[in-house]
């Protein structure tokens, strides 16, 4: 299952996630299901998120074995 | 100022005024498309990977269902001319003969296949639509209520 460090990162930089939609160009709603888990991103939005955070793509989204 | 990009499924909408046509003429199949306004509700979402996620898989959802009940009215239709049933097979041949048996059949065919597609216009674009709906409503459940983080 693909887990994201989105939450956390949002927490670190205090960025809602309204904010960070308009940062990446994308919903709320994408934002709320990329942080649980529901949606994989494609690799511009995975990189367009980890710009606004200052971090690789693997320090934000990484598989885990469930 | 950047301006908003409009969904281009929005678009969509503008083929219900095909129904209002339809209700000017009495047409029961064409004023199905005024279904199509429902397009319209769209126009204010940003059309982001999510949103094109979710109408992919409305889509493919509505794409099933279309290929079976295209399948069943198929096979349907072909056994009720294989086997005869429910055309008025003795009334047809009293009235004018062999000729118009066939005229019969194939009049009688048309109007249920024309009937059927129509079924099935329905029940894909429902299809889509519900789909759709279900997914957005889905999604919203992991916004959060509180946006201060």
């Amino acid at each position: 299952m693909l887990k994201t460090r989105i939450r956390e990162l949002r927490a670190r930089d205090g960025i809602s996630q309204g904010e960070l939609a308009n940062l990446v160009g994308v919903r709320r709603e994408t934002i709320g299901n990329l942080e649980n888990g529901k949606y994989n991103p494609s690799l511009k939005l995975a990189m367009d998120i980890a710009k606004v955070f200052g971090e690789t793509v693997e320090e934000i989204f990484f598989y885990e074995d469930e | 100022m950047k301006r908003a990009k409009k969904n281009p499924l929005s678009y969509l909408g503008w083929l219900g005024l095909i129904g209002i046509i339809g209700i000017y003429y009495m047409a029961p199949w064409m004023i199905t498309f005024l279904l199509f306004f429902f397009f319209f509700t769209y126009s204010k979402m940003v059309p982001d990977e999510l949103f094109w996620n979710n109408v992919r898989r409305a889509a493919t959802k509505a794409f099933a269902v279309n290929i079976g009940s295209q399948t069943l009215i198929f096979l349907f239709l072909f056994f009720r001319a294989v086997s005869g049933k429910g055309i008025p097979f003795s009334e047809a041949v009293q009235a004018s003969g062999e000729a118009c048996l066939v005229d019969v059949n194939y009049l009688f065919s048309t109007m249920i296949q024309t009937s059927m597609n129509v079924i099935i216009f329905i029940v894909t674009l429902c299809t889509f639509f519900f789909c759709l709906m279900r997914y957005n409503r889905q999604e919203k459940k992991f916004v959060e209520e509180d946006e201060s983080c």
